[in-house]
C-alpha cells in the first residue's frame, strides 16, 4: 500500500513535470526554501509560518498572499500539507529530518542538510528541485556581482574587522563563520575577531567575562523577536552597561549598530541576503555608495 | 440483578465485580467513540463512511494517506501511551501505597526523558543510530529503570515508601535541570525540537515506531496480567505482602520493572505526557473499587481514551498549529485529580 501511494506520488509529480498542465504546487517548510521559491517566481501553495512573523516575515508578506499556513517550522501540520496535494515538498534535514519518511508519502521531498548555513548551495538545491537551475544560477551570479562590487568598495575603507552578536532573552550569542552573517561577511572580504574566526555556527550563552573577545572595528547586533521583546532590550541595556563592554574599542569609537534580526540572521534566504547587501553601504557609511545591479527577475506571465 | 461474575478459563480466572461491568462497557464505548472521533477530525473532515472506505483502500489516495498513514499511527500511538501511563501509575500506586505516586511524580518519566534527550543530541552530533525507534525505547527504559534502582536503593537505607516517592520528586527535578542544561548548551533549533517533545506530543507518530512500541506494550500487558494475583495481594495490605517473604520482594521488583517498562514505552513514543498516570488510576479506583483484572482493564481503556481525546484537542484547538498534548492532559487532569483527591480525603 505504502509503495502504491509512493508510486502514485512519484507518478503524479512526474506527470505534472512532463505535461506542465498546472503550475508546480510546492510546499515549503522553512523560510529559506520559501524565499528561494519566491525568488524563482514560484508562489508556494503552502508554507510554514515564519519563525517570528504573523504569519510571514515583513519582507516576504506582500508576495505571500493566498499561501496556506501549514503550521510551525518545527512542527508542521502534515495532514494539511497532504490536503494541499503538493507536487514537491522542500525543507531542511536539520529541522525536520525525522518527518522525511512520512512527507515522502505525500510528495517527493527534497531537504537541504542545514538551512542555517551555506545559503547559496541551499538555494541552488531548491532551484534544481523545481528545475530552475539556470534561473537560480543567474540569480546567484547577480548577487555575487553585487558582493564583489561591495567587496571592492569595502576594501577602501578603514573598518576591516566585524563582530556579530545577538541578544536573546536573558543571554547573548556570539556568531562565527558558519552562519548566515559569517558567510556573508567572509564573502565581502571582511575579517572577524579571533574568537569568531572559527568554523562553527556560534557560541550560545556567551559569558560576560569574555566581552573583551568581541572587540573589532565595527560591531553588529540583532535582538531576538519582533514583538514583546522588552525584556530582551532590558537585558541588552544591562549588558551594555558592563564595564568591560564600555572599554571595548569598538564601543569607544561608537561603531556599534543594531541590525534587523530577521534579515540578517533568522530568514537565511536569498531575498534576505539581497536586502542585507543593499544595507551594507549605509552601515559602513561608504562615502561613495557603489552602484549595485538589480537582481529582480521579470515577473512571470 | 447486580452480581459479581467469576470468570474461570484455562489461562485466566478472576472476579469481575458487578459495578465494574457497566464501567468497563462505558469505558469501552468511550474509547471507541474517541477513536472514531480521532479518525474523523482534522483539516479534512472525513465522514464515517469515508474512513471505512479508506481503511479498505477503496477511496482516493489522499484520503487513504490521511487515514492510514497519518491519523491511524497517531491514534495507535495515543492509545499505547495513554494505556501505558495509566497502568504504570496504577502499578506504582499499588506498590508504594502513596496516592500521588505516578511515573511523572516519581521521576521515572524524567529519567526516561533525560536519556531520550541525550540520545537525540547524540543523534544530532552525528551518531545516527542513537535516534532509531528501537534505541530510543531502550534508552528510555534504561533511564526509567535507573531512577527506580536509585529509589529502591534509598528505600533500603530508609524503608519508608512515602519518603521514597518524594525522593522521586527530587530526582525528577535533577533530571529536569540536566535536560535544561543540555538544551542550553546545544543549538537552539534542536532545543526547540526537544522542547516540543518534552511537553509531550504525538506528532512524531509513525508506523515503524508503533510496531516496536505495540510489541513491547502487548508483552508488558501479558506479563502484568499474569501477575494480577500478586498485584491483588499488594493492594490488600503491606504486611500481608511482607509476610510472604522473599518471593513477595521478588514479585515487587518484577512489578516495579513492569512500571518502568510501561513508562519507557510512553516516553519513547510521545515524550512526557503528564497527569495521565496520576489521574486515571484514581478515577478507576473510584468507579471500580474491586477486582484487579477489571481495574487493569479499566486503566488501559481510560488512559487510552484520555490521551486520544486530548490529542484531538491538541490538533484542532489552534489549527493549523498544534498544541503539545501534555498541556491538554494537564488542563483536563489537574482539576479531575484535585476533585478525586479531596473527596477521597473526606471518606
Amino acid at each position: 500500500m505504502r509503495i502504491a501511494i509512493w508510486l502514485f506520488a512519484m507518478c503524479s509529480a512526474l506527470c505534472s513535470a512532463m505535461i506542465l498542465a498546472h503550475p508546480l504546487r510546492v510546499v515549503t517548510l522553512t523560510n529559506d526554501s520559501t524565499e528561494a521559491m519566491l525568488a524563482l517566481g514560484i508562489t508556494p501553495v503552502g508554507a510554514t509560518r515564519s519563525l517570528l512573523g504573523n504569519p510571514w516575515f515583513p519582507h516576504i508578506t506582500n508576495q505571500m498572499s493566498g499561501v496556506t499556513v501549514v503550521g510551525q517550522e518545527l512542527n508542521p501540520n502534515i495532514e494539511l500539507i497532504a490536503s494541499l496535494k503538493p507536487d514537491l515538498i522542500l525543507g531542511s534535514r536539520q529541522k525536520l529530518g525525522r518527518l522525511k519518511p512520512i512527507l515522502t508519502l505525500i510528495a517527493p521531498t527534497i531537504f537541504v542538510k542545514d538551512n542555517r548555513r551555506q545559503w547559496q548551495q541551499n538555494f541552488m538545491t531548491y532551484a534544481r528541485a523545481v528545475d530552475e537551475a539556470v534561473a537560480g544560477q543567474q540569480r546567484l551570479d547577480c548577487l555575487n556581482t553585487q558582493i564583489n562590487t561591495l567587496k571592492v568598495a569595502l576594501a577602501q575603507q578603514p573598518l576591516k574587522s566585524v563582530s556579530v552578536i545577538r541578544f536573546n532573552p536573558g543571554q547573548v550569542r556570539m556568531y562565527q563563520l558558519d552562519s548566515f552573517t559569517g558567510e556573508l561577511f567572509a564573502a565581502l572580504g571582511l575579517q572577524r575577531p579571533p574568537a569568531q574566526q572559527v568554523h562553527a555556527y556560534g557560541v550560545s550563552n556567551f559569558s560576560r567575562e569574555r566581552i573583551h573577545e568581541l572587540d573589532a572595528d565595527i560591531l553588529f547586533y540583532f535582538t531576538y523577536g519582533t514583538r514583546r521583546q522588552q525584556s530582551t532590550l532590558q537585558y541588552r541595556d544591562s549588558f551594555m552597561r558592563d564595564a568591560s563592554w564600555q572599554q571595548l574599542n569598538v564601543v569607544r569609537q561608537q561603531q556599534v549598530y543594531s541590525i534587523d534580526d530577521v534579515i540578517w540572521n533568522t530568514a537565511n534566504g536569498v531575498l534576505a541576503a539581497e536586502i542585507a547587501l543593499a544595507q551594507i553601504p549605509a552601515l559602513f557609511s561608504l562615502p561613495v555608495p557603489p552602484e549595485l545591479n538589480s537582481c529582480h527577475l521579470p515577473a512571470r506571465p | 440483578m447486580h452480581t459479581d461474575r467469576v470468570v474461570r478459563q484455562r489461562f485466566f480466572s478472576g472476579l469481575i465485580p458487578a459495578g465494574c461491568r457497566r464501567f468497563l462497557l462505558l469505558a469501552l464505548l468511550a474509547v471507541s467513540l474517541v477513536m472514531l472521533g480521532a479518525l474523523m477530525t482534522g483539516p479534512l473532515a472525513i465522514p464515517i463512511e469515508g474512513i471505512y472506505r479508506a481503511l479498505q483502500h477503496e477511496t482516493d489516495p489522499l484520503l487513504q494517506l490521511v487515514v492510514n498513514e497519518l491519523r491511524m499511527p497517531r491514534l495507535v500511538l495515543g492509545l499505547i501511551t495513554g494505556a501505558s501511563l495509566a497502568v504504570a501509575g496504577f502499578l506504582l500506586q499499588t506498590l508504594t501505597r502513596v496516592s500521588i505516586a505516578s511515573p511523572a511524580v516519581m521521576g521515572l518519566s524524567d529519567g526516561a526523558g533525560l536519556c531520550v534527550v541525550l540520545a537525540l543530541f547524540l543523534g544530532d552530533r552525528g551518531w545516527e543510530g542513537a535516534t532509531s525507534p528501537w534505541m530510543l525505547a531502550a534508552v528510555a527504559f534504561a533511564g526509567a529503570g535507573l531512577v527506580l534502582l536509585i529509589l529502591r536503593g534509598l528505600f533500603r537505607l530508609d524503608p519508608d515508601l512515602e519518603k521514597m516517592v518524594f525522593s522521586g520528586l527530587v530526582i525528577a527535578a535533577v533530571c529536569k535541570a540536566s535536560i535544561s542544561l543540555l538544551m542550553l548548551i546545544s543549538q537552539s533549533d534542536i532545543a526547540a525540537q526537544a522542547q516540543l517533545w518534552l511537553v509531550g506530543s504525538l506528532a512524531q507518530a509513525n508506523r515503524q515506531l508503533n510496531h516496536y512500541l505495540l510489541g513491547g506494550f502487548i508483552v508488558l500487558c501479558l506479563l502484568t496480567l499474569s501477575a494480577y494475583r500478586q498485584i491483588a495481594l499488594f493492594r490488600i495490605s503491606e504486611s500481608l505482602m511482607m509476610s510472604l517473604g522473599e518471593s513477595a520482594i521478588r514479585q515487587q521488583r518484577f512489578l516495579y520493572a513492569l512500571a518502568a517498562g510501561f513508562t519507557a514505552i510512553a516516553v519513547a513514543g510521545a515524550g512526557q505526557i503528564g497527569f495521565v498516570g496520576l489521574v486515571v488510576p484514581h478515577l478507576v479506583q473510584r468507579l471500580c473499587p474491586r477486582g484487579v483484572p477489571a481495574q487493569l482493564l479499566g486503566n488501559l481503556l481510560c488512559g487510552a481514551a484520555l490521551v486520544v481525546l486530548a490529542d484531538i484537542g491538541a490538533r484542532t484547538l489552534i489549527a493549523p498549529y498544534e498544541l503539545p498534548v501534555g498541556i491538554i492532559t494537564a488542563f483536563i487532569g489537574v482539576p479531575c485529580f484535585l476533585v478525586l483527591y479531596l473527596k477521597r480525603g473526606k471518606q
